[in-house]
C-alpha cells in the first residue's frame, strides 16, 4: 500500500476512533464500496473494485477523505435519508413521460427509477468527492498521477452520460439536473488539471452555465466550515429544485460511543 | 512508388475525447485533419471518410517500412491502452498482411483475451506454422485453447514452448499452472523458477505460493503469499493469498496442537462465552462483525503479545483470542457463516464448562 494511501488510514483511525479494513472484490458497481463505522459496525470497511485496482491506492485515500469529511465534526455526523415518498412520485412522473411511452410501462418504470435515484446518488456523491479530492490533493501529493487516471476515467464516463442516445430518452428536466450537477464537477477539476477540453461535451448540451452556478454554492462555502459537505449539497439541491428529496439525520459519536 | 491502400475502420466513439460532440460539420473537418497528420506521420498518405458511426481511413503507404511504422503504432496503441484503436489497425493490416508474424501474434492475443477464441485460434495456429520455433507463439496459442477449454492441446503447445526456450517466465508460469491442477510436485520447479525470473508479477508469485501450501511447506509459502498481497492489494489474486494465509494459519495452529484441542484456544472461548452472556445481540453483534472485518487481513495466531486492540470491546487480545472470540460470537449468531477457522473442538470443550459453571 502506497505510504499516502496508509497515511490517510491513519488520520481517519485517529479522527474516528474507528479502525479501517481494507479489501476488494468485484460483485459491485463504481470504484469501491464502503460501510462507515457506527456502533453497530463499530469499523470502516472499504472494498475497491478489482477492476480498479490499478488506481486502488487513491480509490482507498479517497474513501478516507470522504469519512474525513462527513466526520468533521463528530457530534454531527451527517446521514443523507431518501425520502422514499417523494421519490416514488418523482419515479412515476419519469415514467410517464413522454419521452418514455414508446417503451413497455415495466421497463419504463424499471428505468424511471434507475435514473431518477442515479440522479438522487449524484446529489449526494458529487460534493463530497469533490471536497475528497481537494482533501487528497493536499495531504496525498504523491498520488496525483493516480488522481489525474481516475478523474479521467471518471470524467469519460460522465461524458457518457450526455450522449445524444441517452439524452432522446431521458426527460428533459432529469437530463439537465444530471448534467448540470456533473458539469460542475468537470468544471472544477477542469480548473485544477488545466485540461479546458473536457469541457466540451458539457457546452454542446449547453449547461456549463448551470454548472458554474452549482460550482459557486461549492465555492461560496468555507472550507473550514463544519458542515461545508452538507450545505454544499443543500445549495445544489435548492438550485436544482431537490430538496424534498432527502432529509439529514445526524448521529452524535460522542454520545452513541 | 506507392502501395496497394489499406483501408481502416475507426468507431466514432473511440475517438480522443476532445473530439467527441462536436457538431456534423465541425467533426469532419477535425477527424480528417487528425488522421491525415496520424497517417501521414507514417508515411505515405490517406483519405479521411465519415460514414455513420466509423471513420474510413484509406491509407497509400509509400513503402514497405511505412507498413512496419504502421504496426509499430498498433502495438504502440495497445500498450497505451488504446485497445480498440489498435485492434482496428491490426484489423486492416492482417486483411493485407495475413503471414505477417507480429500482426499475428498481436492480433491474435487480442482476440483471445477478448473471447473470440476460434479466430485466435486459427491465427495463433497459423503463427506456428509460419514460425515454428518461435516459443511466444505456442504459449499464446496454448493460452487461447485453455481459454476454449482444451486443456490438453494447451499443456502440449506449452512443453513445446518449453523445449523451446526453457527460460520463458510467461511458458514456465502457464505451464506450472496447468500442471498444478493435477500434480503438485510436477509443477513446483516451474513455478518455482517462474516466481524467480518475474519477481513482481502477482500471478507467477501466487502461483508459486499456492503451489508451497499445497506441498505442505507452509513456512515457504507464506511469506510468498504476503508478497502477492504487497504486490496486488486490490486484486482478485490478493485476495485468494489472503484466505490461503489464513488456512495456513488455523493447519499450523492445529498442527502445533496435535490431535488435543488448544488449551490456549479453550481458555479463551470460554472468556468469550462469559462475555457475550453479559451482552445483547446488538453488542455481540459489533464485536464479532469488528473482529471479523480487522482479521480479513489475517491474525498472526503464533505470536502470544496482545498486540491488537478493537472499538467495540476494551482492552488489548492476542490474535488468537480474538479468532476464539469470533468463533463464539458466529455460533451464537449465525451458526451457518463460515469463520474461516475450525475451533470445532475447543468451542465444544469451552462450551461445556461454561455450561457447567454457569447451571450448576
Amino acid at each position: 500500500m502506497h505510504q499516502d494511501t496508509q497515511k490517510m488510514i491513519d488520520k481517519v483511525e485517529q479522527r474516528t476512533g474507528y479502525k479501517v479494513s481494507v479489501g476488494s472484490g468485484s460483485d459491485f458497481s463504481g470504484y469501491a464500496q464502503m460501510i462507515t463505522a457506527t456502533p453497530q459496525n463499530p469499523i470502516h470497511v472499504i472494498n475497491v473494485n478489482q477492476n480498479y485496482s490499478h488506481i486502488g491506492d487513491y480509490v482507498v485515500a479517497l474513501q478516507c477523505a470522504m469519512i474525513l469529511a462527513k466526520w468533521t465534526d463528530p457530534k454531527k455526523i451527517p446521514n443523507f435519508v431518501v425520502n422514499e415518498e417523494k421519490a416514488n412520485y418523482q419515479i412515476d412522473k419519469c415514467a410517464n413521460n413522454k419521452k418514455l411511452a414508446s417503451i413497455p410501462s415495466d421497463t419504463a418504470q424499471q428505468f424511471a427509477k434507475t435514473i431518477v435515484k442515479g440522479l438522487i446518488h449524484q446529489l449526494l456523491s458529487l460534493p463530497i468527492e469533490m471536497i475528497a479530492i481537494d482533501i487528497c490533493r493536499k495531504e496525498c501529493p504523491n498520488l496525483n498521477n493516480i488522481m489525474k487516471t481516475a478523474l479521467n476515467n471518471e470524467i469519460q464516463e460522465l461524458h457518457q452520460s450526455l450522449e445524444p442516445r441517452i439524452k432522446q430518452m431521458t426527460p428533459e428536466d432529469i437530463f439537465e439536473k444530471n448534467a448540470a450537477m456533473n458539469a460542475a464537477f468537470t468544471l472544477n477539476w477542469s480548473r485544477i488539471s488545466g485540461d479546458e477540453h473536457i469541457l466540451v461535451p458539457f457546452k454542446t448540451v449547453e449547461v456549463l452555465d448551470k454548472g458554474r452556478e452549482l460550482l459557486k454554492v461549492y465555492d461560496d462555502i468555507a472550507k473550514t466550515d463544519a458542515q461545508r459537505y452538507t450545505k454544499i449539497v443543500d445549495g445544489w439541491a435548492d438550485k436544482l429544485k431537490m430538496n424534498t428529496l432527502y432529509t439529514w439525520k445526524f448521529r452524535d459519536e460522542t454520545n452513541d460511543a | 512508388m506507392t502501395l496497394d491502400p489499406i483501408k481502416f475502420a475507426f468507431e466514432l466513439s473511440e475517438l480522443p475525447e476532445n473530439y467527441k460532440n462536436l457538431s456534423s460539420t465541425e467533426l469532419n473537418g477535425a477527424v480528417s485533419s487528425f488522421f491525415s497528420k496520424y497517417f501521414r506521420e507514417m508515411g505515405g498518405e490517406a483519405t479521411v471518410d465519415i460514414q455513420n458511426d466509423y471513420v474510413i481511413v484509406q491509407w497509400f503507404p509509400n513503402s514497405l517500412s511505412d507498413t512496419e511504422n504502421a504496426i509499430q503504432e498498433a502495438i504502440d496503441l495497445l500498450n497505451q491502452g488504446k485497445i480498440s484503436q489498435g485492434e482496428a489497425m491490426l484489423a486492416a493490416l492482417c486483411k493485407r498482411f495475413p503471414d505477417n508474424p507480429t500482426i499475428l501474434y498481436n492480433y491474435g492475443m487480442i482476440l483471445s483475451e477478448k473471447g473470440q477464441l476460434e479466430e485466435a485460434i486459427d491465427m495463433l495456429s497459423r503463427l506456428t506454422e509460419i514460425d515454428p520455433e518461435a516459443n511466444r507463439a505456442w504459449n499464446a496459442l496454448a493460452v487461447a485453447h485453455f481459454r476454449a477449454g482444451k486443456r490438453t492441446e494447451a499443456i502440449s503447445e506449452l512443453k513445446k514452448s518449453y523445449q523451446l526456450n526453457s527460460e520463458d517466465p510467461y511458458t514456465l508460469r502457464n505451464l506450472g499452472g496447468l500442471l498444478a491442477k493435477e500434480s503438485t510436485e510436477q509443477a513446483h520447479p516451474y513455478l518455482e523458477k517462474a516466481a524467480s525470473l518475474l519477481p513482481d508479477d502477482p500471478q507467477a508469485q501466487y502461483g508459486y505460493g499456492k503451489c508451497l501450501k499445497d506441498l505442505g511447506h507452509y513456512d515457504e509459502a507464506d511469506p510468498v503469499l504476503k508478497k502477492v498481497i504487497e504486490l496486488s492489494p486490490y486484486s482478485d489474486v490478493a485476495e485468494r493469498a489472503k484466505e490461503d494465509r489464513n488456512e495456513i494459519a488455523s493447519i499450523k495452529m492445529k498442527s502445533k496442537a496435535g490431535s488435543e484441542p488448544r488449551m490456549d484456544a479453550v481458555m479463551y472461548c470460554f472468556a468469550a462465552l462469559e462475555k457475550f452472556n453479559e451482552m445483547d445481540d446488538k453488542k455481540k453483534q459489533a464485536v464479532t462483525y469488528e473482529i471479523a472485518m480487522l482479521g480479513r487481513n489475517g491474525f498472526d495466531l503464533e505470536d502470544s503479545e496482545q498486540k491488537y486492540t478493537l472499538n467495540s470491546l476494551p482492552g488489548k487480545f492476542t490474535g488468537m483470542q480474538l479468532v476464539s472470540y469470533m468463533f463464539v460470537g458466529l455460533k451464537e449468531l449465525d451458526p451457518n457463516l463460515d469463520p474461516g477457522i475450525n475451533l470445532e473442538d475447543e468451542y465444544n470443550l469451552a462450551l461445556e464448562m461454561f455450561n457447567k459453571k454457569t447451571y450448576s
